[in-house]
């Protein structure tokens, strides 16, 4: 991207044609498609896994101070996993990205910039 | 200078402010000297795009490794114990709402910030409007607690009496 690019000032470089015929090119509905594949079901996961824990911890007192060895309990588990979990999922979303949106939004950018950046 | 409880007194008073202007000095120094190269909107936000993956991730972890997420969780944690962890995890969650919903659209754009993106298809003036009232309003309420926070720190090292120079009982560690 040039350094020329200054938040909401910049004129456009490229016709407000070019961007609806990108719009609504194949590959870029592709790449939308992509993103949300991936995106939806990753967000869905990480709500539910999340409010079950925050929701065990307020109503099933019982299971979550259920002590599994020592002082560990299930509650403290929960929480380290999900630690796990949201490591795991940034991991997921960015492998997914360098291998299956990058490329592709890479080449549809300089297609319209015409490789200028 | 009259103490009110010898006991909680770290140190020095004279030497612990000493210490902190010193602080000061230099980070104003370094604020200046890199202002002065900011040129573009680009240099301002994303330090003129010189800076690989790895060191971008470096800064932005400095960023929020700040008081609130970094002594506010260790003293939330120390004084709630297991309700101070829950909390903490609320912090490290919410992160993934920005990488999944925000971050690559955002940066799709080519704009720097959520006004920036609200005003590219609409009106400038009202859009960017609306967008400073909600940053100001959530910026006073973040700012109340850190200052909160800030005077009970600054008192301890004054040798002051934390409760009378803060003016409020809300605990030191709020964010």
């Amino acid at each position: 991207m040039s350094s020329s690019l200054d938040g909401g000032q910049r004129p456009l470089a490229v016709s407000a044609s070019a961007y609806t015929e990108i719009d609504r090119s194949e590959r870029f509905q592709e790449l939308k498609r992509r993103h949300r594949s991936i995106v939806f079901p990753l967000t869905v996961i990480f709500l539910a896994w999340y409010f079950l824990y925050v929701l065990l911890a307020a109503y099933a007192h019982g299971f979550m101070s259920h002590k599994l060895w020592g002082n560990i309990n299930v509650g403290l588990v929960m929480g380290l996993l999900q630690f796990v979990s949201t490591f795991a999922i940034a991991a997921i979303y960015v492998n997914f990205a360098n291998k299956r949106l990058d490329p592709l939004a890479e080449e549809l950018r300089d297609e319209l910039e015409g490789g200028a950046r | 200078m009259t103490r009110f409880a010898a006991d909680t007194v770290v140190g020095e008073p004279a030497v612990n402010i000493a210490i902190f202007l010193i602080f000061v000095a230099v980070t104003l120094v370094i604020v200046y000297r890199a202002s002065a190269n900011n040129k573009t909107a680009s240099d301002y936000y994303a330090a003129g795009r010189a800076f690989s993956g790895p060191q971008n991730g470096i800064a932005i972890s400095g960023d929020y490794l700040s008081a609130a997420s970094f002594l506010g969780i260790a003293g939330a944690i120390a004084i709630y114990g297991y309700d101070g962890f829950l909390y903490s995890i609320g912090f490290l969650v919410a992160w993934l709402v920005a990488l999944l919903l925000v971050a690559e659209l955002l940066r799709n754009t080519g704009r720097f910030t959520m006004a920036d993106v609200l005003s590219f298809r609409m009106r400038q003036k009202p859009v960017r409007t609306a967008a400073a009232i909600t940053t100001l309003a959530v910026s006073v309420f973040y700012l109340i607690a850190q200052m909160a926070g800030a005077g009970g720190l600054v008192a301890l090292l004054l040798g002051e009496r934390a409760s009378a120079a803060r003016g409020s009982p809300s605990p030191w560690w709020a964010p």
